[in-house]
């Protein structure tokens, strides 16, 4: 079967083709979700959602653009609203830190580990260094989406980028104490 | 140590980042599939539930509280038993009667001209509903008592005065009795007769469709009522019309929901005979009647049930279905009287005007103490025999649980709940042989009415979401009545079976 077709079976509501539509892609919208959720179970609460939204709004889909990104978008979009009405609640920065760098040193930290470092981030932080960093949305858009100015984008995204450098940082310090130890 | 920027640190790790799910996921987006079908159903039920509500709410409990002439026809409607057939055939009793009463040298004579009449009648009888109005009209050359009679304004100042509040408080006269025992301008009337007699010759030589039926009933001054039945009439089956429709609308979408799969909410027609009777020897209408025997009525309830699976065992119900009672005292006899005695008048009856002049005693009871005979132009005494029959209409809003002891395709429960009843028709009726008149409305029936419910349920599931159930229920009701003579505590008894829809 077609991704068309699929999509086209999906419309009619018919349920197996909801199914392979599901076993199709729910691995790549499982990992948007885990980036954008504070952890496992949010996510797979999110997925959930997301994909409801999708079946729901499938009718909608008129073939323009790419699917994947479609329902990315529906994804995001989904978490988003979970997420977004929640307070931010850390004041702007002062020194606002263009680019943070870390030392290469710490590079071979382990994908769970970074995904950790990132659900941990406060919600607002998280979604802003999501979108912005992994998934190459503007600041425009962001701060459309979440409703708030660029300004406030731009300055969640620096703070996003500081306590995770701080956190890996701290990590890998406790870790060369604790093998300097043994 | 050479720095690298954290956003190509975080980029390339999460590029092509994915990850499966737990299948429970897609359980619960199944689960969630199937919810949102049958959600989507749900506004199409709660809007015919609405339609439903309201028609209830406009046909049982605004109109019967106005005091207009539409109020009127649609009461009467509600229990639709006599029609044009029976009035006819009440009108011929009635001139007869009153013919026998006053014997009349031309009694002969006009005997047979009304068979005639009656004859005719029967023949124009099929157009006799429509068209009574106009043909009326066209027989006003020539007949200026006719046209008198036939035109509503004139006819109101024309005739009788009882005659006309009696025309306008009928609500379910269906003949003419009450008329008849106190119609004392016998000679006045048979004059009229003879030239209404003259008239109708006239008329079937000029129309051969002319309802002469129409002019038989001027004699008794029944002409409106033949014109009121007809609309009555015309309204019951406007009425009529109107109700299948909205069971059709109902059925159909019924056959929309049978697809869908299980869920909280199911809805449904269901209907019921329903006997009525009391515990205890009294009389819910006067002591007088302690002694009579009674019987009670079996009427239909019907309605619309909705239900609500809080678990799988327990059901929370509710509805609005229509009910009637009826309850009849027997040996009873009655007969008109000059005066209007109030003595013999029965408290717990608020008379209607027309019918003031009745009095009504119990054959067994020795207080019955006959009062004041009536003064008979014929010196007869016009004393009949019947029954005392009381009609009682509510809306009924019951909320029971249902337990379900056996949940299989065959299900047993138990239900039990109250019901909330609200008093929508409330009638008092003389019978005797086939004649039935209102004699008014009982005043110790209370507006709103509670009782406790038990009963079973029986239910066999045709398919997943369609139900078959048949349920006996005991009602005992708690306060139908405000006063009643020794002791009587009113229950009821129905089967009521259904369908149910499940969404």
């Amino acid at each position: 079967m077609s991704l068309e077709e699929l999509i086209n079976n999906c419309k009619k509501g018919n349920r197996k083709a909801q199914e392979q539509l599901y076993r199709d892609y729910s691995r790549v919208l499982f990992g948007v979700c885990l980036k954008y959720s504070r952890n496992k179970t949010e996510a797979e609460d999110n997925l959930h959602d997301s994909f409801m939204t999708i079946f729901n709004k499938i009718d909608q889909f008129n073939f323009k653009g790419s699917f994947e990104g479609w329902i990315k978008r529906i994804t995001v979009n989904t978490v988003l609203q979970k997420y977004r009405r929640e307070t931010n609640l850390s004041l702007v920065p002062d020194n606002i830190e263009e680019d943070v760098e870390i030392d290469s040193g710490y590079l071979d930290i382990s994908l769970p580990t970074l995904l950790k470092y990132i659900q941990d981030l406060p919600n607002k932080y998280r979604l802003t260094f999501n979108m912005y960093v992994l998934d190459g949305y503007s600041h425009n858009e962001i701060s459309e989406l979440l409703g708030t100015s660029t300004g406030t984008s731009k300055s969640n995204l620096a703070r996003a980028r500081m306590i995770l450098r701080d956190k890996i940082e701290s990590d890998m310090k406790q870790k060369v104490i604790s093998q300097s130890l043994e | 140590m050479s720095k690298k920027n954290i956003d190509e640190l975080f980029r390339e790790q999460f590029r092509d980042f994915d990850e499966i799910p737990d299948e429970k996921v897609w359980e619960a987006i199944e689960n969630s599939l199937d919810k949102k079908r049958s959600k989507k159903l749900i506004p199409i039920w709660w809007k015919l539930g609405g339609v439903a509500a309201v028609l209830a709410i406009l046909f049982y409990l605004i109109n019967p509280f106005e005091n207009n002439n539409s109020k009127n026809t649609i009461e009467v409607t509600s229990t639709p038993n006599k029609t044009i057939e029976d009035q006819k055939e009440d009108l011929n009793k009635t001139i007869q009667t009153e013919e026998s009463q006053y014997s009349n040298s031309d009694t002969e004579k006009e005997k047979i001209e009304q068979n005639d009449q009656k004859e005719d009648f029967k023949n124009n009888s099929s157009y006799a509903n429509d068209n009574t109005i106009t043909k009326n009209k066209t027989n006003q050359n020539g007949a200026t008592k006719n046209a008198a009679v036939n035109k509503f304004s004139k006819q109101i100042s024309n005739t009788k005065n009882d005659a006309i509040v009696n025309h306008e408080n009928t609500e379910k006269d269906k003949n003419s009795y009450s008329e008849v025992t106190n119609d004392n301008k016998t000679n006045a009337k048979l004059i009229e007769k003879q030239d209404a007699l003259v008239d109708n010759q006239i008329d079937k030589s000029e129309k051969a469709s002319s309802n002469v039926a129409v002019n038989t009933k001027d004699l008794n001054n029944n002409n409106t009522e033949s014109v009121l039945a007809s609309n009555k009439e015309e309204q019951k089956v406007s009425e009529k019309k109107e109700k299948k429709s909205i069971f059709d609308e109902i059925d159909k979408e019924e056959e929309a929901i049978v697809e869908s799969k299980n869920d909280k909410w199911s809805v449904g027609p269901s209907i019921a005979p329903v006997y009525f009777n009391g515990i205890g020897t009294g009389s819910p209408i006067n002591d007088a009647f302690v002694r009579n025997s009674k019987s009670g009525n079996v009427n239909l309830s019907y309605g619309v049930s909705v239900a609500y699976e809080v678990s799988k065992k327990l059901k929370l119900r509710s509805g609005v279905h229509k009910v009637d009672y009826g309850y009849s005292t027997n040996q009873i006899e009655f007969k008109s009287s000059y005066n209007e005695l109030s003595t013999s008048k029965i408290d717990n009856i608020t008379y209607k005007q027309s019918s003031k002049n009745i009095v009504v005693n119990s054959q067994v009871s020795e207080t019955s103490n006959s009062p004041a005979f009536a003064n008979d132009v014929t010196g007869k005494n016009a004393s009949l025999e019947g029954n005392l029959l009381q009609q009682f209409g509510y809306v009924e809003v019951p909320l029971e649980l249902n337990y379900a002891l056996v949940d299989k395709r065959f299900g047993i429960n138990l239900i039990g709940g109250v019901s909330s009843l609200f008093l929508v028709n409330n009638d008092v009726l003389l019978n005797s042989g086939d004649q039935t008149t209102e004699i008014g409305e009982a005043n110790n029936i209370n507006d709103v009415n509670f009782s406790t419910n038990f009963g079973f349920g029986v239910d066999y599931r045709i398919t997943p979401k369609l139900q078959f159930n048949v349920e006996p229920m005991f009602k005992y009701q708690l306060n139908t009545f405000s006063d009643t003579a020794g002791q009587f505590q009113p229950f009821s008894i129905g089967v009521y079976s259904g369908i149910s829809f499940k969404f």
